[in-house]
């Protein structure tokens, strides 16, 4: 037998293993160790039970609350309060050492556990109980191998138990007695980061943000509205585009209520590039496959929203359709549009902004250099231009139109491109261009509307 | 739109059904056939080909699963192309993967005589259901889709050196599984 027969074979299996691969999604990975111990964290909150050492004995004489009983490696931790606390808000954490994302998430109301990871495999996970009720249960926590360090945290008590073993995770547990509050981190943190992660571990609004007012303001003629999507945090745009009818979709993924937001996106394989959309950061991803969508990701840390569009257009289109996805209360944009079809070998798109009469695309190359391109239409501007020792103005025409470019001798400083079109529309490239460079990118400009 | 929908507009004649497909399961099939052929051009003529096919094909079929349906005449199309190029070179993902599996199936000259790729499917399918899924979707990935190991460790959530790993042992089971078969190799 030979490969070729082998590969004839493949061809004529059945289609369910076809179908089979094709749908295939990984299921949720194995708890690692540490995450073992979470688990068992959580799987205990119900089920342990006897007391022998008190978590502060002196305190919860005078103020009933979270104890902590045990002995050797066990220990109990168990709410043994009032009932008439105030309602907690609910917590998140606001701060996790760098290279740290969130990778899981457990919500069982008034318990919520995230779950963070490294690239490189390591992890930790923060545990938030709020409103606990007496005698609703305990949580087991086993300490083997590790010491005790008394803490403070925001105020409250805790323990930092440190690990000796390489292998166990370290813990820092504190709590909120007048509210029946626990919290618990879990992980190989330093002793450093895991007190700084716990008193990042602060309030948070319970309400999800709604993305639903959302809406395209702009895209391109050939796209066809085929469908909208939304749910309680997503908002979504699908449409076909030009002859070929790849599907495009313009999307705004609201953050719930743990805080996190869900973003699947297919693009990890591609070339990312850093650029802001109206002022917002975000990532152009750029498939090395050209037969393959474009996606711009930005986000709005202050709405807690994060967006995307995906579609097998140009960047500079893909950023003015992301740059015009705004709210639904918004002006109406103009109908006009340009953009440049051409920019000089080692320009990237950097950034874009969007406003009433104005468009704005800013390229940077490796050196750090910027090239601008900018419009205005019904402008008030009525010249523009630019002086110095190393410019050299000149009048020249950029399709029919009287332009002025002032070109720059000294390669620190660049050279400005400004012209006006009938419709009083003010158009300028200011960056460190040739004088042929800056009038190929302007009269590509002319062309693409 | 689900798949019973674009059936159902293959059947109405509709050339929105080619869209349809094309736009749910375009990248999936330009993916199998540039993986194939390393050649957009190609690939692009060879989808193109599929599409064909399956406008052709529904009605009167109606398949069970239109992505593998599909899939398949992309497969299909894409081998055709890839034995008519493989005369001039022989530098794509899917040479790469026959040349890993060559080594597990070597070779005594005629064999091909008495081992029909009929007889060689069953036994395949016998072989991947002994597989976990997990396994299972790999070797598919690999051998059928001829998915590198980059994509095989983004779909089924691991690193490209465990994928290395699973497929080196799966073919050293199927190596196994093959002679236990009486598959001479």
């Amino acid at each position: 037998m030979n490969a070729e027969l082998f590969s004839e074979a493949m061809s004529l299996i059945d289609e369910s293993y076809i179908t089979e691969a094709l749908n295939y999604r990984p299921q949720e990975k194995a708890l690692p160790r540490w995450r073992s111990i979470a688990a068992c964290i959580l799987l205990g909150l119900f089920l342990t039970g006897t007391l022998v050492l008190a978590f502060s004995p002196e305190a919860r004489a005078a103020v009933l609350g979270w104890t902590r009983r045990g002995s050797g490696y066990w220990y109990e931790y168990r709410f043994e309060g009032s009932q008439t606390h105030a309602e907690s808000a609910d917590y998140a954490p606001t701060w996790v050492p760098e290279g740290y994302q969130l990778t899981d998430f457990f919500d069982s109301g008034r318990m919520k556990v995230y779950f963070y990871e490294t690239a490189q495999g390591q992890a930790f996970s923060i545990l938030c109980h709020t409103n606990m009720q007496e005698n609703e249960g305990g949580i087991g926590v086993s300490t083997e191998g590790c010491d005790e360090k008394e803490v403070t945290i925001n105020g409250l008590p805790g323990i930092l138990y440190r690990s000796h073993d390489e292998a166990v995770s370290s813990g820092l547990i504190w709590s909120d007695d007048a509210l029946g509050n626990l919290f618990i981190i879990n992980g190989f943190l330093s002793e450093e980061n895991m007190i700084r992660c716990a008193e990042g571990v602060l309030p948070v609004e319970k309400v999800p943000l709604t993305p639903s007012m959302y809406a395209p303001s702009w895209v391109p003629e050939d796209f066809t509205l085929l469908d909208t999507v939304s749910d309680e945090l997503t908002q979504q745009y699908v449409y076909s585009t030009g002859a070929d009818g790849y599907m495009a979709a313009i999307s705004c993924l609201g953050h719930s209520v743990d805080g996190e937001i869900r973003l699947y996106s297919n693009s990890t394989d591609s070339q990312q590039i850093p650029v802001t959309v109206n002022g917002l950061p975000g990532t152009l991803y750029l498939p090395h496959d050209d037969t393959d969508s474009r996606e711009i990701v930005w986000e709005d840390p202050e709405n807690q929203l994060l967006f995307t569009v995906k579609a097998r257009v140009s960047p500079e289109i893909l950023i003015r359709i992301a740059g015009r996805f705004v709210p639904m209360d918004s002006p109406a944009q103009r109908a006009v549009q340009y953009s440049p079809a051409w920019v000089p070998d080692g320009f990237v798109l950097h950034s874009y902004r969007s406003q009433m009469r104005q468009e704005t695309f800013s390229y940077r190359n490796a050196q750090g250099a910027s090239l601008v391109f900018e419009y205005e239409i019904a402008t008030h501007t009525s010249r523009l231009v630019s002086e110095g020792p190393h410019i050299v103005q000149k009048e020249i025409e950029i399709c029919g139109c009287p332009a002025t470019l002032c070109l720059s001798s000294d390669p620190e400083s660049p050279s400005l491109l400004v012209w006006f079109d009938e419709e009083n529309t003010m158009f300028s490239i200011d960056g460190p261009l040739s004088e042929q460079e800056i009038i190929q990118m302007a009269e590509g400009i002319c062309r693409s509307p | 739109m689900e798949d019973e929908k674009i059936i159902e507009l293959f059947f109405a004649r509709s050339e929105f059904a080619i869209k349809e497909l094309d736009g749910k399961y375009g990248s999936q099939c330009h993916r199998l056939s540039y993986n194939i052929l390393k050649n957009a051009l190609d690939a692009e003529e060879c989808v193109s080909d599929a599409y064909l096919g399956t406008w052709n094909a529904i009605p009167p079929q109606r398949p069970r699963s239109l992505p593998a349906f599909v899939c398949r005449l992309v497969r299909n199309f894409s081998l055709t192309r890839y034995r008519s190029n493989s005369a001039q070179k022989r530098n794509s993902a899917y040479d790469l993967a026959l040349d890993e599996i060559e080594y597990t199936l070597a070779d005594p000259v005629g064999v091909e005589d008495i081992l029909q790729a009929r007889d060689l499917a069953r036994i395949l399918e016998e072989f991947l259901d002994t597989l976990s899924t997990e396994n299972r979707v790999i070797f598919l990935r690999r051998y059928w889709f001829a998915d590198n190991y980059a994509q095989i460790a983004a779909q089924v959530g691991m690193t490209q050196k465990n994928v290395s790993v699973r497929l080196t042992r799966i073919r050293k089971d199927l190596r196994v599984y093959l002679r236990k078969e009486g598959v001479a190799l």
